[in-house]
């Protein structure tokens, strides 16, 4: 096919003998001559020999020569073949653009929405943490029965854990606030206070200076702290002699001891650490849970033992301490699971989205190659025939699907590039460790198995094809150009990728509707043009009735800060906060009293007056929280909907009242005065649960966030913080939010996973339409004889478009049915994503189905038209 | 072969098949036969050393080799010089040149060096 005669390779003995002959050829000669001189014949041929010289030495010399002169021969005729089978694809392409570019394109996008894909959930889930040995690290958790609930342990119980546990070495870290003072302004910093042994628990060294010492977790020792990695940059210019110096957190001097590496972000990102000293009486909290406690295996221990362990040392404890620990386990989990846990059912849907929809670009691809293959059946016949070696084109599909696959990989490793930095700016906030994402050379090598397949996928079926060709058979049957082998196999293909594409389809639309089903729930507040500031007050407001000052005089300067309607304060917010970590248990005036250690708890919130009109919170019985309810009148309470019903069925609550239990103390009586609508407090995924508000003055709590309505966009922070000033300089609003963005935020995952899922599917299902469409065209030009004929003798041409049209539908069908199928099997998996909605919803699986269907008659219409309108003089001329 | 036949450098041997083979296929027979003839048997060109040169060069690119009939009608490995081979030899000849010229020049000068 080069086009220029050559040789054919030379083995080993036949460059041995070809040696001889030529030596032997110059020795007969040289005998000749001799003789011809008058030598004696006898004499001649001895003389011939001993005249060459070392005539052994000279063989195996020119037979090593040419041995070596042919392995450069057979590469540079290798390489030719190799330039000359790219210049045939490249003339392939040139004939049928349309289905190169296809093909090439949809191969790109393919391997470029995988290697996106995978970039982000390798970095979400697989990369390992910035710890030693990460796998040995684990969060534990304590687990209330009663509600159910997995919560943060508190300070006694991990004092217990950690004494009594032989399988772990176990530490602790309290969120905590500082203001950093030296500045203009005050900064708001997050902290941890950390027990002692945190840090090589935990598996992190200082970058710089040195981990807490033991004794600095004494009382009064205690004033040093570490600087994250972040805020040592950012505050401190990343000057490594800020370590030894002092600053000033909360108008006392701290010493800094050190700076952490970066991306030091678990359990909590948080900008300094300091030394966590344990007061007397919080030693003995056990409900106050707040703590997060992460724990190191020790050797030979194992998630397992830990697990049956703390689980000995829980039942120790619920005998010790029945009050509060009867229904109190705990739950260890390791740390990948915990950072990763959230989002990891979400990325895994997301990942085989993405791996169905690189499936069925795979698989189209193939199909296209395949039929076009059968269509050039004859034409490599007639090559065959002509003399092209058999592997040779083989080797040519081989080729053609080698170099599709470089292409589709280095453009889709482009396209790849762009797409991860574009999801690092869209991606939903609170996916944990987005720094970690980018294709780096585990995704490059993932990619280039996909390509490597891929590439198999198209040039395997075209060479087995080719195998299979019987050369006279297809000689015989010119007419019917398309093996009937092959016409199976595109089919098969075009129906599997319908399936997918359906199953995907349908996938999506079911988060779809359960998305529109979660958004539609009423949350019970208003999060248009509601803003929150948090502040913390901590030690400057000893109590209550100091607090209620401050909060009266901060309300009165935001009520004249343009744009702010009205204003109100809680101790947390909705969508802001996971909620008050004391809740007491309380009993029911009047109602039986349930066994210790079964006392129903609900979640307080501690409220102003203005808070249920600000919020938006409907009143439905008796009154709200006024401002007559202060710290020295009867102390009061209003309950939500959920709560009257669940503790007063089919009685009105008004004028009943709750006890609330007390460590020390007799209980605290509150009066039932009204009740308010229920509030989805985390957002529209949250169910509604009980709930009772209390007024401020009645309850002491340190850190106050303010509600704000007005106008977002007039109303800033800074307007906010001047306010707060002006009410006392030293408060720092540590936090300003919008409500409406809080609200975009705790759906950002569920949208981006929806979108990113959409986006596959409608990618899925063009790429199946046109595997269909690729195949019908194929169908109608392999029959156009016989279309030809049909037409000749009258057929109908409308009919003719309505058989075509029928296969398409056919196949269509018959891959939806199949999708349906992968839906249903999928169900498990999809019933962790969707909500309200049964995994097999009728609605959705219709629509997808009727989209099926439509897409296969669509896709085959064109062809079929063409087919129709075919003109049967001038098809059976062509084909004769 | 003559006593007074010289010992020839390798890169010697190479220039002259290359010139040998510059008009024309040849076989390795004619080659030695040639040169034996040209230099009346002063260079000492032994076949063997011809031989591996004519399969070193082949190597190299500069000859390539096909297979014909001899006058004889015997069935012999004919060379002939390649694109490669041809500049090769130009530059090989020059090279030769220069350094008999400068040889000779001094050869040719009138005495010794005077101290």
């Amino acid at each position: 096919m080069s086009g220029r005669f050559r040789w054919p390779w030379r083995s080993r003995p036949m460059i041995a003998a070809q040696v001889d002959e030529e030596l032997d050829f110059h020795l007969t000669m040289r005998i000749a001559e001799l003789e011809r001189e008058g030598v004696a014949p006898a004499l001649a041929r001895q003389r011939a020999i001993d005249e060459f010289g070392d005539l052994e030495a000279t063989r195996r010399s020119c037979r090593h020569d040419d041995q070596s002169s042919e392995r450069a021969r057979q590469w540079r005729d290798r390489l030719q073949d190799l330039v000359s089978d790219l210049h045939h694809v490249r003339r392939a392409a040139a004939r049928s653009p349309g289905l190169a570019t296809v093909a090439a394109a949809t191969l790109a996008v393919a391997v470029a929405a995988a290697a996106t894909v995978f970039a982000l959930v390798d970095g979400v889930l697989f990369k390992s943490l910035p710890y030693r040995e990460a796998e040995r690290l684990v969060a534990v958790f304590q687990h209330e029965s009663r509600k159910d609930a997995v919560e943060r342990p508190s300070p006694a119980n991990f004092l217990d854990w950690r004494e009594r546990t032989t399988q772990a070495d176990l530490a602790a870290a309290e969120p905590f606030g500082f203001d950093l003072l030296g500045s203009d302004t005050p900064i708001a910093l997050g902290a941890s206070l950390v027990s002692g042994g945190y840090f090589s628990v935990l598996g992190v060294e200082p970058l710089i200076g040195r981990d807490f010492a033991p004794e600095e977790f004494e009382p009064g020792k205690n004033r040093v702290v570490i600087l994250s990695y972040s805020t040592w940059r950012r505050r401190f210019g990343g000057r490594p002699a800020i370590v030894g110096q002092t600053i000033q957190l909360d108008r006392t001097g701290y010493h800094v001891v050190g700076v952490l590496p970066p991306q030091i972000d678990y359990p909590d990102r948080s900008d300094l650490y300091a030394p966590k000293v344990f007061g007397p009486e919080e030693r003995t909290w056990r409900n106050r849970t707040y703590y997060r406690v992460i724990g190191r295996l020790r050797p030979g221990a194992t998630l397992g033992t830990l697990g049956d362990d703390l689980g000995r040392i829980s039942r120790q404890l619920a005998t010790e301490y029945p009050a509060t620990n009867r229904n109190v386990s705990t739950r260890v989990i390791p740390v990948a699971e915990d950072v990763a846990g959230r989002v990891r059912p979400g990325l895994l849907l997301l990942l085989g989205a993405v791996g169905l929809a690189t499936v069925v670009a795979c698989l189209n691809v193939a199909g296209l190659l395949l039929t076009r293959a059968a269509y050039r059946r004859q034409e490599f016949a007639v090559r065959a025939a002509l003399g092209a070696g058999r592997s040779r084109l083989v080797r040519l599909a081989a080729v053609e699907g080698a170099a599709l696959a470089v292409i589709a990989g280095v453009v889709g490793y482009g396209l790849a590039l762009l797409a991860t930095r574009l999801t690092i700016s869209l991606a939903p906030p609170d996916l944990p460790r987005l720094d970690n994402i980018a294709p780096d050379g585990r995704v490059v090598a993932v990619l280039a198995g996909l390509v490597l397949v891929t590439a198999m996928i198209c040039t395997v079926a075209p060479a087995w094809l080719m195998a299979t060709i019987d050369d006279t058979e297809v000689f015989r049957a010119r007419g019917e150009r398309g093996g009937r082998g092959a016409l199976r196999t595109g089919r098969g293909l075009v129906v599997v990728e319908v399936a997918l594409a359906v199953a995907l389809l349908a996938a999506a639309g079911l988060l779809g509707k359960s998305f529109i089903r979660l958004v539609d729930r009423d949350l019970g507040y208003q999060t248009e043009g509601r803003m929150l500031a948090t502040v913390h007050v901590w030690d400057r407001y000893p109590g209550p009735e100091h607090v209620s000052q401050f909060v009266d005089r901060v309300t009165a300067e935001l009520a004249v800060t343009p744009g702010v309607r009205s204003t109100a304060v809680a101790n947390a917010l909705p969508l802001s906060a996971e909620g008050s970590e004391m809740d007491p248990p309380f009993l029911i005036e009047g109602q039986p009293v349930p066994p210790t250690g079964e006392e129903p708890t609900a979640r307080v919130t501690i409220v102003s007056p203005g808070y249920f009109s600000t919020l938006g919170i409907p009143l439905r019985h008796g009154r709200i929280l006024a401002a007559t309810d202060h710290s020295r009148s009867p102390l009061v309470t209003v309950v939500n909907e959920e709560m009257a019903r669940r503790h007063w069925p089919n009685e009105n609550p008004i004028g009943r009242a709750l006890l609330q239990l007390r460590r020390n103390g007799p209980p605290v009586r509150r009066e039932i005065i009204g009740v308010v609508g229920d509030v989805r407090f985390g957002g529209h995924g949250d169910e509604v649960l009980p709930e009772y508000y209390v007024p401020l003055p009645q309850w002491y709590f340190a850190s106050l966030t303010f509600v704000i309505s007005g106008v977002e966009g007039d109303v800033t922070a800074d307007a906010i913080q001047r306010a707060f000033t002006r009410a006392d300089p030293s408060v720092v609003v540590s936090n300003f939010e919008s409500l409406n963005g809080l609200l975009r935020q705790s759906l950002a995952t569920r949208r981006f996973i929806l979108s990113t899922t959409l986006a596959f599917a409608v990618l899925s299902v063009i790429v199946a339409g046109i595997g269909i469409y690729g195949l019908m065209t194929f169908l109608v030009t392999a029959r156009s004889r016989e279309l030809g004929i049909r037409l000749a003798l009258g057929s109908d041409g409308r009919r003719l478009v309505g058989l075509i049209a029928r296969q398409g539908l056919g196949l269509a069908a018959l891959g939806a049915a199949g999708g349906i199928a992968g839906v249903v099997l999928a169900r498990p998996l999809l019933a962790t994503q969707v909500f309200g909605v049964p995994p097999t919803d009728f609605q959705i699986l219709g629509v997808v189905v009727f989209g099926a269907l439509a897409i296969g008659v669509g896709a085959s219409l064109i062809p079929a038209m063409r087919a129709g309108r075919a003109d049967p003089v001038e098809v059976l001329r062509r084909e004769s | 072969m003559a006593a007074s036949a010289l010992s020839l450098f390798q890169g010697t041997v190479d220039v002259l098949i290359l010139k040998s083979t510059s008009s024309g296929p040849v076989h390795g027979f004619a080659i030695s036969h040639w040169i034996r003839e040209r230099t009346n048997g002063t260079l000492g060109l032994q076949d063997a050393a011809l031989y591996q040169a004519l399969h070193r060069l082949e190597r190299k690119g500069w000859l390539e080799s096909d297979w014909g009939p001899s006058d004889n009608n015997r069935r012999a490995k004919f060379y002939t010089l390649t694109r490669a081979g041809r500049t090769q030899l130009q530059a090989q000849t020059t090279h030769w040149r220069r350094y008999a010229e400068a040889v000779f020049s001094v050869l040719d000068a009138e005495g010794g060096v005077v101290r």
